[in-house]
């Protein structure tokens, strides 16, 4: 918190310095991309229009949030199309009616055009598509569903699903394990969705990529902001040198005015290959040992890092990308005597992940 | 709050300069709640009249031995100086009798008490002191018995911390720096506005609330005596490492040898010292920098306001005659019209200029050159405005020379500054060789004692040098900090003092002016940067110039208006700092520099001035520009009892001063050119 | 460029004034992303910033028709003289504007002319987004609340030389070196990115203006 030994700086009121520091969780993500940074903010404005319960609408089910560069030059192209476009300005602010629109926007969602729906929502992205505007995210709201489907671009196979809240999750230890199951759940549980985890083209082998604990993390750090948006500042430390890498939230703190750490997470991999330096190279394959040895560090990290901050809980994440996942690491006797000492005030899951649909289907939906 | 005097009378005895109307060598005048006149031709003692005023309340002290400084130095002295045989014999040298009995009694006023001062002429002792009548004892009995010369010092000592209370500042030295720089305003002499240290100082004295009164000129002080010990150090370092180095010469065995170390010393020394004019000339050129940058971007608003003045009206007259064109190809045209500059190709377009000047003039389209119809009264309306535009055409390419001028300016001192850093990378490296080269001769030479010991005494001297050195350095930034501060606080309380000055100065001179918060610095130090401080400069608007051009400097306006300027930020300073408390304002012939018309408005807001609260203005006049004397007092009159009540506020030193030749001769003229200076008719 | 990032972040038209001040604030802040200043001077009047070297600019650009500029007017100017104001733009429908754009980084550091543009157009479309924040559009009042435009003890009409040549000279540039203090409102160990610390920046200036 504020280090009273430092001179505050004239002219500047540090009381103002503060409060804008605890305004910090409504920042859109600003570190994210801008596919994820758009996403958020649409997220982030269907939460907060449930939450009112929907106001200012009348009709329609859907509406259509295109990201676009230059939002002014799109509606140039497209005045011929669909008439005149009216302007927006935060659109969180001023409720302007979404159902049944087309949204032009910058990528904080915060700024551009409106129009209403040209055609169907089923025929919406073939429209973005035949008018130039297939290069750009794309997020649907649905009202019914109370989901957002997200696609990086019109003519992109992958989408994403996203709930549309109506009551914000609280910052509990619930809600968080809640927000990593779904993050697994929706991103990493099967191949596709998230970039950088496997080798390209050698999921199905079980091929890391050198890095794999890098994507995660950068992933689940925008994941959890999104998640908790508006009560939390997720932050991520890599110091890959030593394998050690963690996810910080942090919450508003008005007694201290400032922020506060509510939770850190740390993040494991177990993984059957290492990543093979030639492209077609077998992989060398990684001991037990190698992947006991990572859980036992995890728990022991997790655990110091939560004393350190003075933290009661600490989370630890593990992802299996081992292609057989029969020996069970937490049962090794190190592991076990050392969940034993501090396994209460830790939080640890193994999460598979499947380098293929079948095998997603094999052994995770059957044993689900 | 600061108590400025209020002078209400004076008696002065058995002077021969003021033998007074009745001849009793008595002359007593009580100054007037308003405007007291102190009329005489040359000669007659307006002056000595005035400065005895002065000198009641300053006694035998000022702020340099001689007097008042003709301005003001860097650092403030600890205490009043006593004033030379010279400054002491002011009054005893106009007289033949050596003023021996002369003594002068004023009565003055700070807030509700009222002062008695009786001093001796000879001498400018101190005689008697009174405070609301009643008799004060200035020394104890046990101090009676001391000799005389110390029992003065004690009295005056006395005298100036009743003063110093009185008034409501922190010291003696303060009460004379408002004497001089508020109440007094003596011809030649440079305003607070217009010497930076005076100003420095009289703003801290009347409108600093906190320690830093006390403490700025306490910490200039000890950096600047610091300074100098470190400098008169270093000298002596400098100097023993000569001999060291002449020893250790002298030290090596073969004469090739002496002659080679001897060469490197040489050398080493040169570079020795360009590394240190390098380093200062970086200091200074990285300040002239800044100021360049600075002037170029004023230059700049004032080129593109001057040069926008005259496109606008390009552009106005070209809309009126095609009101359907597209603004990029009006814009277009006004620019080549305004500024002879081409936005499509950035060509100088003189030349097309004057085709489209006649292309216009003609009816014709400057694009397609076809005849167009308009109404007949576009083109004349702008002619109107030729003389308007002229001024900012000229003024335009007057900016723009200097900004041109400033670029290339700026360029050449960057390049200077980037050689001067680069030059002292490479002496730097240089001067490392050639040491490790002389230590070399000296680790291969068996030195005798002499030089260890000189070696010692060096070593000494340079720890001492460098001791005072980190001294000197933590007593600039402990008066840096100060200022810091110091400037904190000045900026909350000086928009007052801007608005009273704006109030004062419109009554005074026709041009615009206002008083801006700046950024001065000041330089207390031989070397080094100079400190950031706080003060005021003067914006004006001149005749030959489209906006307000800042005037730093004395010689950048005319006497008058300097003299004026200095006027109006006196008034706002004890507007501020006395709360309209009242002050005398003490002004030796203010008409001076001014011509009729200006004389008759400015008599008119000195008048005002006195006529608000409590304030009083005592002025002097020669009878030779009498212009102003009637509206000091409120504007001609023909009523017989006003100009009773006038009479009344004037020292007539006609009557009252021995006369000189001139009066003996022409003393009815001169009575009836004050007559009718008074009447104004 | 500074146009650019006003598109992308929808704030065009853009008025004069506003444009200017977005000029001032990605001067003054340029070091929170660790860029070099591009002037580190500026006039303080009491309107708000205001460049003419990027007035000329922009009057070329508009003649070249790469700027639109609408309402075009003359405006007193509050130091000398008047000044030109009017509401701009990029215009679009000019075909090498998408060429040149890219030559001036704001693609790619590949496509740019010097790769280092790229960096200083992430820093503008960063900034505006940020100034985007600030209630009703009041872009040219944020860069008067600025800590270093505001600094009271620079009255107006005066240079504010935020350019430091001193490393101990940290009291000229008041505005990153709030940016900085943010850090403090943080637990050890945690910390700002550049981007994150001019949103904060954005939201002290929003809060500024509205007491």
């Amino acid at each position: 918190m504020a280090n009273p030994k430092d001179a505050s700086i004239p002219g500047v009121n540090d009381s103002d310095l503060a409060s804008s520091v605890l305004d910090y969780p409504a920042q859109p993500l600003v570190d994210a991309d801008e596919a994820d940074r758009f996403c958020n903010q649409i997220r982030r404005l269907a939460d907060s229009r449930a939450q009112s319960n929907w106001p200012n609408e009348n009709s329609g089910d859907s509406a259509v949030f295109v990201m676009v560069k230059w939002p002014r030059s799109v509606r140039e192209e497209l005045s011929s199309v669909l008439g005149s476009l009216e302007s927006v300005l935060d659109p969180q602010a001023n409720l302007v009616p979404l159902f049944g629109r087309l949204f032009i926007l910058n990528r904080d969602g915060s700024r551009g055009f409106v129009a209403s729906l040209p055609c169907g929502t089923k025929d919406i992205l073939d429209w973005l598509e035949n008018n130039g505007l297939d290069r750009w995210p794309v997020a649907i709201l649905w009202r019914q569903k109370e989901r957002i489907t997200f696609r990086r671009n019109a003519t992109s196979d992958e989408s994403r699903w996203l709930d549309v809240r109506s009551v914000m999750p609280k910052t509990t230890v619930d809600n968080l394990l809640k927000a990593l199951s779904q993050f697994h759940e929706d991103r990493l549980v099967t191949p596709g969705s998230c970039e950088g985890v496997w080798m390209k083209g050698r999921e199905a082998e079980y091929v890391p990529s050198p890095t794999p604990e890098k994507a995660i993390q950068t992933e689940l750090k925008h994941s959890l902001g999104s998640w908790f948006h508006g009560s939390v500042k997720a932050e991520s430390e890599d110091k890959t040198s030593v394998g050690r890498i963690d996810i910080r939230l942090l919450v508003r703190d008005h007694q201290a005015q400032g922020l506060r750490y509510w939770a850190i997470i740390e993040l494991k991999v177990f993984r059957s290959f290492h990543h093979p330096t030639k492209e077609n190279q077998t992989p060398q394959p990684v001991s037990r040992n190698k992947n006991v040895e990572a859980m036992r560090n995890g728990l022991e990290q997790a655990y110091a890092y939560s004393q350190d901050r003075n933290l009661d809980e600490g989370f630890l994440e593990i992802y299996d990308l081992r292609k057989d996942k029969s020996f069970i690491i937490e049962a090794q006797p190190d592991i076990e005597q050392y969940l034993k000492k501090c396994g209460k005030s830790i939080h640890w899951n193994i999460r598979p992940l499947y380098g293929s649909m079948a095998d997603y289907r094999k052994f995770y939906i059957s044993n689900a | 709050m600061i108590k400025f005097p209020l002078f209400r009378r004076i008696n002065i005895y058995d002077y021969g300069l003021f033998p007074g109307a009745s001849g009793d060598r008595q002359l007593i005048f009580d100054f007037s709640p308003n405007v007291s006149l102190i009329a005489g031709v040359n000669g007659l003692g307006k002056t000595t009249l005035l400065t005895m005023l002065l000198r009641s309340l300053t006694g035998p002290y000022d702020l340099k031995e001689s007097g008042f400084p003709a301005t003001l130095e860097a650092i403030l002295p600890k205490a009043p100086v006593k004033l030379n045989r010279a400054a002491l014999g002011f009054f005893a040298q106009r007289v033949a009798d050596n003023a021996e009995k002369s003594r002068m009694t004023v009565d003055v006023s700070f807030g509700e008490d009222v002062l008695r001062v009786t001093r001796s002429l000879r001498n400018m002792s101190l005689i008697a002191l009174e405070i609301d009548g009643v008799p004060l004892e200035l020394e104890s009995n046990e101090e009676k018995m001391k000799p005389k010369a110390d029992l003065e010092k004690i009295q005056e000592n006395k005298f100036q911390m009743i003063l110093r209370d009185l008034m409501g500042v922190t010291t003696f030295v303060d009460v004379l720096i408002v004497l001089h720089y508020v109440v007094f305003s003596m011809e030649r002499r440079r305003g607070a506005l217009w010497d930076g240290h005076a100003q420095r100082q009289l703003l801290r004295a009347i409108l600093l609330e906190n320690d830093l009164v006390e403490q700025l000129p306490v910490l200039e002080r000890d950096a600047s005596q610091i300074d100098g010990e470190f400098r008169r150090a270093r000298a002596e370092a400098n100097k023993y490492q000569k001999e060291l180095q002449s020893a250790r010469v002298d030290a090596q065995s073969s004469p090739a040898k002496r002659a080679a170390l001897r060469a490197i010393q040489y050398a080493l020394a040169g570079e020795k010292e360009r590394l240190e004019e390098l380093m200062q000339q970086v200091v200074e050129l990285g300040e002239r920098r800044k100021e360049l940058r600075q002037n170029l971007e004023r230059a700049k608003h004032s080129r593109a306001g001057a040069q926008a003045v005259v496109e606008k009206q390009k552009f106005d007259m070209l809309f009126e005659l095609f009101p359907t064109a597209d603004d990029a190809v009006t814009l277009t045209l006004a620019r080549i019209l305004a500024d002879e500059e081409c936005l499509v190709c950035g060509a100088d377009a003189k030349k097309r200029r004057l085709e489209i000047e006649q292309q216009l003039l003609h009816k014709r389209c400057p694009v397609c050159n076809s005849t167009f119809q308009t109404l007949e009264h576009v083109v004349p309306q702008n002619n109107l405005e030729a003389n308007r535009l002229k001024r900012f055409v000229k003024e335009a390419e007057k900016a723009e020379t200097e900004e041109r001028t400033l670029l290339l300016e700026l360029s050449t001192i960057d390049n200077e500054r980037n050689i001067a850093i680069a030059k002292m990378e490479e002496l730097k490296n240089s001067i490392r060789d050639k040491s490790d080269k002389v230590h070399i001769y000296g680790a291969q030479t068996l030195e005798p004692k002499e030089v260890h010991e000189l070696e010692k005494t060096v070593d000494f001297l340079n720890n001492k040098k460098d001791q005072l050195a980190a001294d000197s350095a933590i007593a600039r930034k402990r008066l840096s900090d100060a200022y810091d501060s110091a400037r904190a606080s000045f900026a909350a309380i000086t928009g007052g003092i801007s608005d009273a000055f704006s109030d004062a100065i419109k009554k005074m001179i026709a041009e615009d002016a206002r008083l801006v918060r700046g950024q001065p610095t000041a330089k207390m130090m031989q070397d080094g940067e100079p400190f950031k401080v706080f003060g005021f400069h003067v914006e004006m608007t001149a005749a030959d110039r489209s906006g307000k051009a800042e005037r730093k400097h004395p010689d950048d306006v005319s006497e008058s208006q300097r003299e004026l300027v200095d006027l109006a930020f006196r008034m706002a300073l004890l507007d501020v700092a006395g709360r309209g408390s009242g002050c005398s304002l003490v002004m030796e012939t203010p008409e001076a520099s001014l011509d009729a018309i200006a004389m008759r408005r400015v008599g008119l807001a000195l008048a005002e001035f006195s006529n608000r609260g409590k304030n009083r203005l005592i002025v002097t006049n020669n009878l030779t520009n009498t212009d102003m004397i009637s509206s000091l007092f409120g504007g001609p009159s023909q009523s017989v009892n006003l100009m009773d009540d006038r009479c009344k506020q004037i020292l007539n030193l006609l009557e009252e001063a021995a006369p000189n030749e001139a009066v003996k001769e022409n003393r009815e003229a001169y009575r009836n050119i004050l007559d009718i200076a008074l009447s104004g008719n | 460029m500074l146009l650019e990032a006003a598109e992308r972040t929808a704030i065009t038209p853009i008025p004069a004034a506003k444009l200017h001040a977005f000029s001032y604030l990605s001067d003054v802040l340029s070091p929170v992303w660790n860029l070099p200043h591009f002037d580190g001077v500026v006039l303080k009047l009491d309107n708000g910033p205001y460049y003419p070297d990027i007035q000329r600019e922009l009057d070329r650009l508009v003649v070249r028709g790469l700027v639109e500029v609408r309402k075009l007017r003359y405006v007193e100017g509050t130091y000398e003289g008047v000044r030109i104001d009017g509401d701009y733009s990029l215009n679009f429908t000019m075909n090498r504007l998408s060429p040149i754009l890219s030559a001036l980084g704001c693609e790619s550091p590949e496509a740019a002319i010097d790769p280092r543009d790229y960096e200083i157009h992430c820093f503008l479309v960063e900034l505006a987004s940020a100034l985007a924040t600030i209630p009703s559009d009041q872009i040219h009042i944020a860069a008067t609340v600025d800590a270093t435009y505001a600094n009271d003890q620079v009255d107006t009409s005066n240079i504010i030389d935020f350019e430091s040549t001193n490393s101990d000279d940290k009291d000229l540039n008041r505005s990153v070196a709030a940016t900085r203090r943010f850090q403090y409102f943080l637990p050890e160990g945690s910390s700002f990115s550049p981007g994150e610390r001019l949103f904060l920046y954005a939201t002290y200036l929003g809060k500024r203006m509205h007491g």
